[in-house]
């Protein structure tokens, strides 16, 4: 094992690899902090470059545009309210309540050190426990897909600041939206009004640009003030020990949790950035400074989305199946050089694997150096006039959102859910459990779907399978306490 | 006499003039870079074979191929575009049978050969019936008996509504007459992976995709769903042997608007066969585990046309 790892860093501490990996480390961050432009259409657009690499650095060099995204994706989330990538959605909801705070600084400083530690964790059990983790991965079936989505979901309302009813009817209408497209048995369209830009559904990134971006300059058109950028001093730039204090049980958690869900192909960096957020809450001494700039909100998140970003690496590695997209190009790098990642690659090709896991290790620590420093820049960005900002903002989501598909029907999708986002802000409805529900509502149908027509229309299935009725034994007690206070006062905060 | 042999000259020269405008415009085609639009996302299968094959455009056909990513409505986004744009060659769409014939053929959706002209086959994948080492049935015959035997109890694994794996699963259980379960996945990996976890029972993919898991012993090969053996699985029959005469073609091609002149299409199917012997695109498209099938644009047309129809066919008969 030791020696494995020993020789994967003498690959990837070869001067050109190191390059390979600081190079898309950088790119990777650039790419995380534009939001639009994500790491799958990067990595295809930099492909005929690694066709003369050799195909550990090829894959050094792409895995590190993939983490890398995912420690730049928070910054825009903090600073902006855009959520770049699918992982900081959640950190919008507090991070960005923190710069209006005044400190921007703490979050970005918190997540690029809270990234670092997921990160690294991450790689640690990519190293030691890959190939059970693989067999993990294998044994979740759509019974145990289902009760996960159900438990992610029970979780939404924890996502609304305030009234527990109004989150979950916005759980509800993000169900809704999710149907939107071909349904997953019979390929037929519903909600599509015949447009075929319509059939596969509405992208989220371009939901939750709107959602937030979009919504949050608008409402601050009505506000003549200019929002509070950052507070002299160099205090406010790194997290204060109070902070620390607060925020390094959430890492670890976050960390945990990240890393256990990123396993599962098909969305579990997304659950698990929003199980994170709502364990938190629900454990909290102070769940009333959720959504107001608890620095636990981004610390939690950010680490899960980091450590998931390393674990999704795992199915990859093991099985030869690509999680998401961005893994999915990798696989394409892998296979141009002739190599078919599969249940053989550890024993076919250690200087791969353990080089790419070597290479991990040193990417972010590269990550840290590079992106601690930026905070002091992106805070000084701040103190642009609103006026200025409330511009970027816009040609930020409107680029992005046109570049998810190449298309004019998304900017369009993005600005109806900027003035819907902005309605909903002035209505106090929470915008979060919608974009939740949006992401999870498809899996959780097609994993239903899945288990019950496999099951022969038994519903048993469910409770049958250990995994899945334990899941759902927590997902009836995290439903309980909203509910109750729902009965209760109907008003009520959930705790 | 002399003056009608002068204009005898006159008309010939004309003629001549005409035709030598009419070769001198095929020949300047292309005279700039040419956009090949695919459908589907980045990274899979098509993509992948997209970009080995253009890489060397510029050295056949004077011009880069410029590859443009249109994903949407299962491939009906792109194919739609295409269908719309100027038949003058330099519009083109990279085809493949999910959107350019069973979606038209049984949805009524993207574009088929009615809409769109065929340029050139680049290759096919055969598709492969797999199933657990220790699954109760060792052969494809095996499995039916199997699944007769024990009706409604076999799971079957496709890769969404009307894949290759859904239709030709709903066609191997038209002719046998099995009752199964057919769980739909949302693509070829993730059906794989619940094979790998024993989710399902049966699945039906590309041999590209399930190679590797053959080689370690994780997947067990019952048929080949293709006219003749696959060359990398000598042993293993094709399902025509077993007695079930379903055959699929996970195929590749260009396809250009509907109307762009002969002489157009000419060129660029004969650029596109250059590039497909071209050495180095050969081995890159082995190394995915594939091989080069050009088919010239009169041939591709047919057989295109064919697998139209059957699937139109198909589709009738299997929709419920």
């Amino acid at each position: 094992m030791l020696e494995n790892l020993a020789s994967g860093f003498a690959v990837a501490l070869s001067p050109w690899n190191l390059a390979y990996a600081g190079f898309g480390a950088v790119l990777g961050t650039a790419i995380g902090v534009l939001p639009g432009l994500g790491p799958p259409a990067t990595i295809a657009m930099l492909l005929p470059l690694t066709y003369g690499m050799e195909p550990v650095s090829a894959v050094i060099m792409l895995a590190g545009i993939f983490y890398g995204a995912m420690y730049g994706g928070s910054t825009t989330s903090i600073l902006l309210n855009i959520p770049g990538e699918a992982g900081s959605v959640v950190t919008c909801l507090d991070g960005y309540r923190m710069t209006r705070a005044g400190r921007a600084g703490a979050a970005l400083g918190i997540a690029a050190i809270g990234s670092f530690i997921a990160g690294t964790l991450g790689v640690l059990g990519l190293s030691l426990i890959s190939p059970i983790l693989a067999d993990f991965a294998l044994r979740f079936g759509p019974a145990e897909y289902f009760s996960l989505v159900l438990l992610g979901l029970t979780m939404a309302v924890y996502l609304s600041g305030g009234s527990a009813l109004k989150g979950l009817v916005m759980t509800v209408l993000g169900l809704l939206l999710g149907t939107i497209g071909l349904d997953p048995v019979f390929g037929a369209e519903r909600f599509t009004f015949g447009s075929s830009n319509l059939t596969d559904g509405l992208d989220f990134v371009v939901v939750a640009m709107g959602l937030f971006g979009i919504a949050e300059v608008l409402s601050n058109l009505e506000s003549p003030e200019q929002p509070v950028a950052v507070k002299p001093g160099i205090k406010s730039i790194f997290p204060t020990r109070e902070d620390w204090k607060r925020a390094w049980a959430p890492i670890a958690r976050g960390s945990f949790f990240g890393f256990f869900i990123g396993i599962l192909p098909g969305g579990g960096a997304i659950i698990s950035s929003f199980v994170s957020y709502a364990v938190e809450k629900k454990i909290s001494k102070h769940p009333e400074q959720f959504g107001h700039g608890a620095i636990e909100g981004v610390a939690a998140p950010e680490s899960a989305n980091n450590a998931a970003s390393v674990s999704s690496f795992i199915p990859l590695l093991t099985l030869g199946i690509p999680g998401n997209a961005s893994i999915a190009m990798i696989l394409v790098a892998l296979m141009i050089h002739g190599i078919r990642p599969g249940p053989q690659l550890i024993a076919e090709h250690p200087d791969i694997f353990w080089g790419a896991v070597a290479s991990m290790y040193l990417g972010n620590v590269m990550l840290l150096a590079l992106n601690l420093p930026l905070v002091g820049l992106w805070v000084k960005l701040l103190q642009v006039p609103y006026s200025l900002l409330a511009l970027v903002v816009v040609v930020i989501c409107v680029v992005g959102a046109y570049s998810v598909h190449n298309s004019t029907f998304d900017v369009g999708v993005m600005i109806g859910f900027g003035i819907f986002g902005y309605l909903l802000r002035k209505t106090g409805f929470p915008a979060a459990p919608l974009v939740l529900a949006m992401i999870l509502g498809p899996i959780l149908e097609r994993s239903l779907q899945q288990a019950m027509i496999s099951s022969a229309g038994d519903p048993l299935i469910f409770v049958q399978h250990p995994l899945s009725a334990a899941l759902l034994g927590v997902a009836a007690l995290v439903a309980l306490t909203p509910l109750l206070s729902l009965m209760r006062g109907g008003s009520t905060k959930p705790a | 006499m002399k003056l009608a042999s002068t204009c005898g000259i006159a008309a010939v020269s004309a003629l001549a003039a005409v035709l030598c405008w009419g070769t001198a415009s095929a020949q300047e085609f292309p005279s700039k870079p040419i956009t090949l639009i695919i459908p589907s996302g980045a990274g899979g299968s098509h993509d992948m074979t997209a970009r080995a094959v253009t890489s060397v455009a510029n050295e056949y056909l004077g011009q880069p191929i410029i590859i443009q990513l249109k994903p949407g409505g299962g491939g009906a986004i792109g194919s739609d575009q295409v269908a719309k744009a100027a038949p003058d060659g330099y519009t083109i769409l990279f085809g493949g049978p999910n959107w350019s014939t069973t979606l038209p053929a049984v949805e009524g959706r993207s574009k088929g050969p009615n809409d769109l002209d065929p340029i050139c086959r680049i290759n096919y994948s055969p598709v492969m019936v797999a199933a657990k080492p220790d699954a109760p049935y060792k052969t494809f015959k095996e499995m039916i008996t199997w699944a007769k035997a024990n009706p409604g109890k076999l799971v079957f694994g496709n890769a969404g509504p009307w894949s290759q794996a859904d239709l030709t699963w709903k066609q191997i259980s038209k002719i046998t007459g099995i009752e199964s379960r057919n769980v739909p996945h949302d693509g070829g990996g993730p059906s794989t992976l619940a094979l790998l976890g024993g989710h399902v029972d049966v699945a039906i993919n590309p041999t590209t995709t399930f190679i590797s898991y053959i080689q370690s012993g994780k997947l067990r090969p019952l048929a080949v769903l293709d006219d003749e053996r696959d060359p990398s699985f000598p042993d293993v029959p094709t399902a025509k042997e077993e007695g079930v005469d379903v055959v699929y073609y996970l195929w590749r091609g260009m396809l250009a608007p509907k109307g762009t002149p002969r002489p157009v299409i000419e060129k660029l199917a004969d650029a596109c066969k250059k590039m497909t012997e071209d050495k180095t695109v050969q081995a890159m498209i082995k190394s995915f585990g594939d091989r080069i099938q050009y088919l010239g644009p009169d041939e591709f047309g047919k057989v295109w046309r064919a697998e139209f129809e059957l699937h139109k066919e198909l589709g009738t008969s299997l929709k419920k």
